[in-house]
């Protein structure tokens, strides 16, 4: 498999009236094709900005993101019209992303005018009516306004407006934290289903890590603007390596014995992310880590490369996991 | 089936019927809404029909009969006459046309322009294209709105014309300013974003994405706007800037008139009160219309 995105040591401040917001600091990963990749992390931690840079809706302040080997680093009135019609976006809330003035025809067809260059008035109509079912919504949707569906529904169009500009990458921005659980999984699934037949690449950008580990291939864990964990979904989940993700597994809720044995122990969630304006030095997770030493708050850790394509940015994992293995105390 | 892609089509959306219900069944719900939309459907009418139904269709114009001058209200007269023997009922009813032929022309001038800009104003934030609009219209706005329109009277000659050419001036600025804040208010939206990174072009995303989210806003303005697009031309016209004698306008009736107060009041108090009749009328229709579009 081909490497679709690499995005290299890539970087976004905002300037703000309290100073400059470390939104997001140097940070390279990347995507093969057709495959999915998880960007979590707390509210802050800057997935949805690392998101957004790919996606285009701000160029990056330094850094490097490269599409099927061209160079997108700049917003997306800069980039070309065959860059724009091979990424589409899905936002988080499809009750704000879909214009509540248009029809869903119209706001389907938009993408079909600028790429496909439909203008048939006939054609059109039969390709959205195909797009519609394609994400399995009744083709008489089209006539109707975004208020008069449901949130699910809703979310539904917004992806078969990504779709119809025929994207290889699609970047879905936290597409069902504000839906009810209930449409979640069908969202899901309509995903998943659709790149298992297009051949899609998604990156899935979620704070929900139990949903992350159905949906992706590989997680980067976020935190501060940092990536500090980098895995493929199962040896995430099975066995963390950094502090950071000990916690944040741990602190999914469980409901059986079973998931609870799994768990990493001796690891508890304490305190809030600190503010991005003023990142702590060294180790940016250093003020919330119970194994974090002197080394920890001068020092910013480098990524450590491990089998299996798995990257840790901690100075002491090994020491931790040694720790957590042998003794496996209740606390530490 | 109306044209797909007609400009007004795409304006006002292609919203469902049961949509207008609920806007009407809220308009009609208040009296006072329905009260404005009946002073406005007689001004109109009047206005329109005005050389068939007026009883005296030459006094409209330089007609003078003295041995009629100055009778008072009766069943011949309903507002008596002027200093000429002229019928004033029938001068009131025709200087309608010219009050609503001033709105019309001012604001169907001003409108589209004044949107236009402020919408450019609105997407282009914090760029040098918002600094250099709104600062234009920040200098139109800073000067009192009658003494720009007077200054802008007075240098030219005093005439209907001119006078509307003064209001438009003054007018726009309102138009960008209103149309600028509620761009600001959209175009942050992710529905916008989404369209620019589909990768459509500045005029799909001015008119389709953002000019019919901020309609309503506009259209309850244009409205409230025709009372007081009317009350300055009167006021023109009052001070002797706007429609000249003997122009049956109704702000020139009114300082013609007054040369005879306190002692021949009707030949001032019926032209004023029809001024006051058409302001209110609009400015009810117009909160009607607020009302019944801030409901969606």
């Amino acid at each position: 498999m081909s490497e679709i995105l690499k995005v290299i040591s890539l970087t976004k401040h905002f300037k703000s009236s309290v100073g400059i917001v470390h939104a997001v600091d140097d940070i390279s990963f990347s995507i093969e094709e057709g495959k999915t990749i998880g960007l979590v992390g707390e509210s802050g931690s800057g997935k949805s900005t690392t998101g957004h840079m790919i996606a285009g809706i701000y160029p990056p302040t330094r850094g490097k993101i490269i599409f099927d080997g061209v160079d997108i680093s700049v917003d997306a009135n800069k980039r070309p019209l065959s860059v724009k019609k091979k990424i589409g976006m899905v936002f988080q809330d499809p009750s704000t992303s879909l214009n509540p003035r248009q029809t869903i025809e119209d706001i389907i067809s938009l993408p079909l005018k600028v790429h496909m260059r439909i203008t048939n008035y006939a054609e059109m109509r039969k390709t959205v009516r195909e797009l519609l079912e394609k994400v399995q919504l009744p083709p008489d949707f089209m006539n109707r306004y975004p208020r008069d569906l449901g949130g699910g529904e809703r979310q539904l169009v917004a992806i078969a407006r990504a779709l119809a500009s025929e994207p290889t990458l699609i970047i879905l921005d936290e597409p069902t934290s504000a839906l009810d659980v209930s449409v979640q999984a069908k969202i899901i699934t309509t995903l998943l289903k659709l790149q298992k037949e297009m051949g899609l690449t998604y990156i899935f950008i979620t704070h929900d890590l139990s949903l992350m580990r159905n949906v992706a291939d590989k997680v980067a864990i976020m935190y501060l603007g940092k990536i500090y964990e980098m895995a493929d979904t199962q040896n995430f989940f099975e066995e963390p390596l950094h502090p950071y993700t000990m916690m944040l597994i741990s602190s999914i809720p469980t409901l059986t014995d079973e998931e609870e044995k799994i768990k990493p122990r001796g690891i508890e969630s304490l305190g809030e992310i600190p503010s991005a304006v003023n990142p702590p030095k060294g180790c940016r997770f250093h003020t919330r880590c119970p194994f974090a030493r002197e080394e920890c708050k001068t020092n910013e850790p480098k990524g450590e490369k491990i089998d299996g394509g798995r990257i840790v940015f901690c100075h002491f994992w090994r020491e931790i996991k040694y720790k957590l293995t042998t003794n496996a105390p209740e606390k530490i | 089936m109306v044209e797909k892609d007609g400009i007004l089509w795409k304006l006002l959306g292609r919203e469902h019927k049961e949509i207008y219900r609920r806007r009407w069944y809220k308009f009609k719900s208040n009296p006072l809404s329905v009260l404005g939309l009946g002073i406005v459907a007689t001004v109109v009418f009047s206005a329109i029909l005005a050389p068939y139904i007026i009883p005296y269709p030459e006094s409209v114009g330089l007609y003078m009969n003295f041995t009629e001058a100055f009778q008072p209200p009766s069943l011949k007269h309903p507002f008596g006459t002027d200093s000429y023997g002229r019928d004033i009922f029938s001068r009131t009813i025709y200087g309608f046309r010219y009050s609503l032929l001033l709105a019309t022309v001012v604001l169907s001038i001003v409108v589209v322009p004044g949107t236009i800009l402020g919408m450019i104003a609105g997407y282009y934030r914090d760029t040098k294209i918002e600094t250099a609009i709104m600062r234009l219209t920040d200098i139109f706005l800073g000067v009192p709105p009658l003494i720009l329109a007077l200054a802008i009277a007075s240098v030219l000659s005093p005439n209907l014309i001119n006078s509307m050419f003064a209001i438009t001036l003054m007018w726009w600025p309102w138009y960008t300013r209103l149309a600028y804040s509620s761009t600001s208010a959209v175009v942050n939206e992710p529905f916008v974003k989404a369209a620019q990174l589909i990768g459509a072009g500045l005029k799909h995303i001015l008119f389709n994405e953002i000019a019919p989210n901020i309609m309503s806003s506009i259209l309850t303005k244009v409205t409230l706007d025709v009372g007081w697009v009317i009350l300055i031309g009167a006021s023109l016209s009052f001070l002797g800037l706007g429609a000249q004698p003997p122009t049956p306008d109704l702000g020139t009736m009114v300082a013609e008139g007054a040369k005879y107060l306190p002692y021949y009041w009707w030949p001032t108090i019926f032209p004023a009160m029809a001024i006051v009749y058409i302001i209110l009328g609009f400015n009810l229709l117009g909160d009607g219309i607020r009302d019944a579009l801030s409901s969606d």
